[in-house]
């Protein structure tokens, strides 16, 4: 039995202690993925928090075999869907007009950029296309699987993902240039 | 080829978007505020108290089975009252009215053939009668038993006995009235009494009194009817050693007014225990409270004594007078009785912690169980005897279904997060039916000690 399995059984036990270190062992990790779905940190830590939740109540349900941080993600997305489902029915998602006339570089780089930079743009988008977006480019899902897990047909979840990488693409290259442009200035004086 | 070359191309910058994105999440950790910790704490706590009554299943604190086995011991006024006292009455009486009823031709008896009292005392030639009747019997007694001397006897059948009942089939009700006045019906000498009787006035018996088959005696009604003439209202009681020159030193004086009538008795019980075994949940509803349910089986157990057996439908049973008896009845010398009352009961009881030392804590518990009796066997320690499988009503000696109230002092220890044991002292006391007419019995009561496995489902920690 490894030190996670002993820790699940303890929490299962409902093992305050035990709670506490899951806790502290996991939640920094789960916290970015919480805030991608989010719009902002605080909206992050309500998901964290009702996330965590449901982890240790249904800690017996946990299958040995499975990959403790695996389960503990897909926790935390559905937890952000539900989170998000309202909202996304009730904020338009993304005009295809106006990312029609965005301009794309093709020299675009992430490698300049924090993962905090790159989830405050992310927080700008649309709820509905944040969702589709994180779990199509990110977690790996289908936009078949999307559908069905947003209740939505699977050319909006497709639509809705190309709008909001565009946009994100869009983002990260105006990021990108008041980079370059800071440097640039740096460089001069 | 061109488009071709800059569709992959277009791909081939997606795919690098995408996995950048998934580079840079990945390893990624962020540390949420203190509120996060916070609000899952409450979340679990507040789960928690909502699962005392709706979520019980999984409920958090400490929800545990226990096996348990328990040690105890049955009382009950009602066994005190089978204490029988002897009717006693003068020799001279019995034959006054024995032989009112014998000579009863035509006289005022009652439909069951019970003399009322203030009968007229009987003529010479009514005794007359009787000796003759008895030399008679005499002479069939002697030349069926003969061979059983100084052995107890095969029991009769009810064809066998009715060549010797001289007595007809009880009819009597079971009033307490009627037994205060032992009232006699109109043949009710046995043969084999009077044989010894008959025998010792006219010195041609043996002394033992084995010879007259006193098992084989015959009456109808135990408590009414009293058939030895005994002395100083010592009751007809033979013990299986046989010591009958007791009962014979009596005999020697026929004409003594000392004679005693004598009947069916039991001694005082012995108890032997109650072994019960069973299930049960507990829930800790907060540090202090909690619950248990559980599912028992117990089995009470008491021995006593009996100087009689009564045969029913021609199957010979034992008597033991509170839980009452039919047919014709016979004594013998005393033989042992155990009762063994079987039992499921329902147990609910609220429980406080009133000592919490760690690994030990004390509880007090109070509830009720509701018990059903599945059975309820006497059994006669001798071979020929049948079980008795004793009916339960509310006339009888104890109703089917019982509600007990529930009190105990429990010690727990926990050996580990999932097992634990417990000992505990309780009482149980059987709430008597409203509609219990006879007032002064209290129900039976149980008191014992019971040990506990306990398998924690869940459990707080401290």
């Amino acid at each position: 039995m490894n030190l996670d399995e002993k820790l699940i059984e303890r929490c299962i036990k409902d093992d305050q202690k035990a709670q506490r270190e899951l806790y502290g062992r996991y939640a920094q990790k789960l916290m970015p993925m919480a805030m991608r779905y989010a719009k902002s940190q605080e909206d992050a830590e309500d998901i964290l928090q009702d996330a965590f939740i449901k982890i240790f109540n249904s800690l017996d349900s946990f299958r040995r075999e499975a990959q403790f941080l695996t389960w503990l993600k897909r926790i935390v997305i559905n937890t952000a869907i539900n989170h998000n489902r309202k909202k996304m029915y009730q904020q338009p998602m993304l005009d295809i007009e106006k990312v029609a006339h965005m301009h794309i570089e093709s020299n675009l780089t992430l490698s300049n950029m924090h993962f905090t930079e790159i989830l405050a743009l992310m927080q700008k988008l649309p709820v509905g296309s944040r969702t589709i977006f994180n779990l199509f480019a990110i977690e790996g899902y289908g936009h078949k699987e999307i559908a069905e897990m947003l209740e939505i047909s699977e050319g909006t979840s497709k639509s809705q993902y190309s709008r909001a990488r565009a946009l994100l693409r869009s983002m990260v290259d105006e990021a990108n240039k008041v980079v370059q442009t800071n440097y640039l200035s740096d460089e001069r004086f | 080829m061109k488009p071709i070359k800059l569709f992959k191309l277009i791909i081939y910058q997606m795919s690098d978007f995408e996995n950048g994105l998934k580079e840079m999440f990945e390893g990624a950790e962020f540390k949420p505020s203190d509120r996060v910790w916070a609000g899952v704490e409450a979340g679990l706590k507040a789960k928690k108290k909502k699962g005392v009554f709706f979520y019980w299943q999984t409920y958090g604190i400490a929800a545990g089975i226990a096996l348990v086995l328990s040690f105890g011991f049955l009382f009950s006024d009602r066994f005190n009252q089978n204490q029988q006292k002897v009717t006693t009455e003068s020799k001279a009486e019995v034959e006054n009215k024995a032989t009112d009823n014998n000579a009863d031709n035509g006289k005022e008896t009652d439909a069951d053939g019970i003399l009322a009292p203030g009968d007229k005392a009987p003529t010479n030639e009514i005794k007359d009668q009787l000796d003759n009747e008895v030399s008679s019997k005499l002479q069939a007694s002697n030349s069926s038993h003969n061979t059983k001397a100084n052995s107890i006897p095969t029991l009769p059948s009810k064809k066998e006995s009715a060549d010797v009942i001289i007595v007809e089939p009880s009819l009597f009700s079971r009033n307490d009235k009627l037994y205060n006045h032992a009232k006699l019906r109109a043949p009710q000498r046995s043969i084999n009494i009077l044989k010894g009787m008959w025998d010792m006035k006219h010195m041609v018996a043996s002394m033992n009194l084995k010879d007259y088959n006193t098992e084989e005696f015959t009456i109808n009604e135990p408590r009414a009817l009293a058939l030895n003439g005994g002395l100083s209202g010592g009751s007809f009681n033979p013990s299986p050693s046989g010591n009958s020159l007791d009962m014979l030193s009596r005999q020697d004086s026929p004409n003594n007014s000392g004679a005693a009538l004598s009947s069916v008795s039991n001694g005082s019980d012995k108890q032997l225990g109650s072994l019960g075994f069973g299930a049960g949940l507990a829930f800790e509803l907060s540090d202090r409270w909690g619950m248990n349910l559980g599912l028992r089986y117990s089995e009470y157990r008491f021995a006593n004594q009996s100087n009689a057996y009564s045969v029913e439908n021609g199957v010979s049973y034992p008597i033991y007078l509170p839980a009452g008896y039919s047919g014709e009845v016979y004594f013998t010398p005393n033989y042992d009785i155990i009762n063994t009352i079987k039992s499921i009961s329902i147990p609910i009881q609220a429980s406080f912690k009133v000592l919490d030392l760690g690994r030990f804590d004390v509880q007090m518990r109070a509830g009720l169980s509701a018990d059903y009796f599945i059975s309820y066997n006497v059994k006669g320690d001798l071979k020929s005897l049948e079980v008795r499988r004793v009916a339960f009503s509310r006339d009888g000696l104890f109703d089917r279904f019982n509600v007990a109230g529930l009190s105990a002092l429990a010690l727990n220890y926990k050996l580990s997060e999932e097992w634990g044991i417990s000992a505990e002292g309780y009482y149980r006391k059987f709430l008597k039916p409203s509609n219990q007419e006879v007032s002064s019995q209290s129900g039976p009561s149980v008191l014992g000690v019971g040990f506990s496995l306990n398998y924690y489902l869940d459990r707080k920690e401290d």
